[in-house]
């Protein structure tokens, strides 16, 4: 009895580790929203000294002095008052709200060459990216600053919600049974896995566990087999996998 | 060994779906893959490729696909009766598949989605289910 316990607590541990990658592949999966063309390019709020540098060369009529004009930095005795630190986000929302206007230029203008040979030129924003800031979607995602950058750090996604909500539980015992469950709290995730009338799925999962089902059953008998090395008397052990 | 991917399977579930009558004339917007246009009749039905992992062994590959098929009507009495029109095509369906073998095709699961709002504001009854289609191609 004792043996088949630890065969059972070797399986419920493969167990634990399986579900882990589940859910390691379904936040990998997991849709997030992109609002660049491109992923090289970043938004990067200027530093002071950028913004110095453009004052002392005193840029006119460009975003760079447009921008500046807007948080009139005071001065101290160090030089620039760190207020424009303080105005990152804003100073990115600006950012954003430049490359929508050469977004918005581009298309109108590719709207008005058609047919003249204007060949399009590439654009900074995504059809989606230029429909995130003009809605401000973007900019009122999240209270919280990390999750709603656009560029900064890196990153070139917006939001993240979804994948950041994923999760798995260790696994339950009970009697003979042991279960694990990845889950996908947020009120819009099922839109996201089965699609809507307006937006098509985006499954994230059901393939996760689909990719990761042979390799948990595996495990588990990997564990089952290490652990009735001892010598176990015969056990039945059923493996569900399964959504 | 040229290994051809889960394209001729979205095909194959196409042509069974089409080759019932029954459903041909009850579709009036016709049969879309991911997201159907704005202006499209109902009822109609969205097919969506959710996973296609690829298992290798000795002899082969096997593609064990799963997709779902969902009808979108005005009323929750057409689709579901659509969606038992769709799952008599396709359950325990023989698949013709170009360049690989059908195993087979066995409806899974039914998913749970409610009614929902289209663009105009018209309630619409989205109803359908998951569909296991394993093909094999042989080295």
């Amino acid at each position: 009895m004792a043996i088949a316990n630890e065969i059972f607590d070797n399986a419920v541990a493969a167990l634990g580790v399986g579900v882990k990658d589940v859910e390691a592949r379904a936040k990998a999966r997991a849709p997030v929203r992109s609002i660049f063309a491109t992923d090289r390019y970043r938004f990067r709020p200027k530093s002071i000294s950028e913004l110095q540098a453009d004052e002392r060369a005193g840029f006119v009529g460009s975003a760079t002095t447009w921008r500046h004009e807007l948080y009139a930095p005071t001065k101290t005795a160090s030089g620039f008052r760190s207020s424009l630190r303080r105005n990152w986000r804003q100073r990115q929302l600006q950012e954003a709200e430049f490359h929508l206007k050469a977004y918005q230029d581009e298309m109108r203008a590719r709207k008005l060459g058609r047919g003249s040979g204007r060949l399009p030129q590439p654009t900074t924003l995504s059809r989606r990216g230029a429909y995130e800031v003009k809605t401000a979607l973007a900019a009122n995602r999240s209270q919280n600053p990390r999750s709603a950058r656009w560029g900064h750090g890196g990153h070139a996604t917006v939001g993240g919600r979804l994948r950041g909500e994923i999760y798995s539980t260790e696994p339950q015992r009970s009697g003979s049974r042991a279960e694990a469950w990845v889950i996908s709290p947020t009120e819009y995730a099922k839109h996201q896995e089965f699609g809507t009338r307006h937006n098509r799925a985006h499954p994230y999962l059901r393939p996760a566990l689909d990719e990761s089902r042979e390799e948990i059953v595996s495990r588990i008998a990997a564990a089952v087999r290490e652990a009735s090395r001892t010598g176990a008397s015969k056990m039945d052990i059923e493996i569900r996998v399964r959504l | 060994m040229t290994v051809s991917s889960v394209a001729p399977v979205k095909r194959a579930i196409v042509q069974a779906l089409r080759a019932s009558p029954a459903l041909v004339s009850a579709i009036a917007g016709g049969i879309h893959e991911g997201v159907a246009p704005r202006k499209v009749k109902y009822p109609f039905v969205v097919y969506q490729l959710v996973s296609a992992p690829y298992v290798w062994d000795h002899t082969g590959v096997i593609i064990p696909a799963t997709f779902d098929v969902f009808v979108y009507a005005v009323n929750p009495v057409e689709a579901n009766n659509l969606d038992a029109l769709i799952a008599g095509a396709l359950n325990e369906a023989e698949l013709t598949v170009e360049g690989q073998t059908s195993l087979l095709c066995r409806r899974v699961a039914d998913l749970p989605t409610g009614p929902d709002t289209d663009a105009a504001g018209k309630r619409i009854y989205q109803v359908g289910g998951s569909y296991s289609v394993w093909t094999s191609q042989l080295q």
